[in-house]
C-alpha cells in the first residue's frame, strides 16, 4: 500500500530557542530535526535528553501533530492539490498548503512525513481520501 | 493568477497560506475615542505607494514578517 489509511499522532519534543543554540543540536540517532523556523525546533523522536545552549531555552514535550508516511510514488498525488512546488533534493523539509491545510512535510529517499496539526488531521484525510483508498 | 508571498522560511507561498495583519493606524483628524477605535477595527488604509505591510504565515512557520507591497504596481 503506498497510503496511509490514516494519521497517526506524533511524539516529539518542541525547542524554541536562539537561532544559534539550534543551529548547534545534532540530530538523535535515527532521528529528524525538523527546523520550523529560526528560532523554532522539532525533534523526532522525542530525546531521552538534549543540551541546548540557550539559558532561556524552552523544551517541551509536542503532541499538537499527527503524522503519516507516504510513499513517493504518491508524490504526485500530493503536488496535484499544493499550490507550491515541493523540493527536489533529498532529504527536505518544507512547509505550507496540502488541500488547503496547513502541513509540515519531510521528503525523505523512501518516503514523504507529512504532519499536520492534530485537530485538522481528519479533514486532510477526508480531502485526500485516505482509508476510502484501503482494501 | 496566484498572488504568491515570497516566506524567509518557507520559500514563495500562495496568499490563501497568509493571514493579513495591518497594524492599525487611525488618522490624527479622528480625537473621538469612538470614532478612532471603528476606524482601527474597519478602515484598511491601503494607502498609495510603496508600503510595508505585516503578514502572517498561518499555513506554513506561522511566523510574522513584514513584506514590502507597492500599490500602484
Amino acid at each position: 500500500m503506498s497510503a496511509p489509511e490514516r494519521f497517526e499522532r506524533l511524539e516529539a519534543t518542541r525547542i524554541v530557542a536562539a537561532p544559534g543554540a539550534l543551529d548547534e543540536i545534532d540530530s538523535p540517532d535515527g532521528g529528524r530535526l525538523l527546523r520550523l523556523a529560526p528560532d523554532d525546533l522539532l525533534v523526532l523522536p522525542p530525546p531521552e535528553r538534549v543540551e541546548v545552549a540557550d539559558p532561556y531555552a524552552i523544551i517541551e514535550p509536542e503532541a499538537g501533530f499527527s503524522a503519516a508516511w507516504f510513499d513517493r510514488s504518491e508524490l504526485a498525488r500530493l503536488q496535484a492539490v499544493s499550490g507550491w512546488e515541493f523540493p527536489v533534493r533529498c532529504p527536505e523539509f518544507a512547509q505550507g498548503h496540502l488541500a488547503g491545510v496547513p502541513v509540515k512535510m519531510l521528503f525523505d529517499e523512501g518516503g514523504v512525513l507529512v504532519l499536520v496539526p492534530a485537530v485538522l488531521a481528519h479533514h486532510l484525510e477526508e480531502r485526500l481520501g485516505l482509508g476510502e483508498r484501503a482494501e | 493568477m496566484v498572488l504568491r508571498l515570497d516566506c524567509p522560511h518557507c520559500g514563495s507561498r500562495p496568499v490563501e497560506e497568509w493571514v493579513y495583519g495591518e497594524v492599525p493606524d487611525p488618522p490624527d483628524y479622528l480625537t473621538g475615542a469612538e470614532e478612532r477605535d471603528v476606524d482601527r477595527g474597519f478602515m484598511m488604509s491601503n494607502t498609495e505607494g510603496a508600503r510595508q505591510e505585516r503578514w502572517f504565515h498561518a499555513g506554513g512557520c506561522r511566523r510574522w514578517q513584514t513584506i514590502g507591497r507597492d500599490t500602484t504596481v
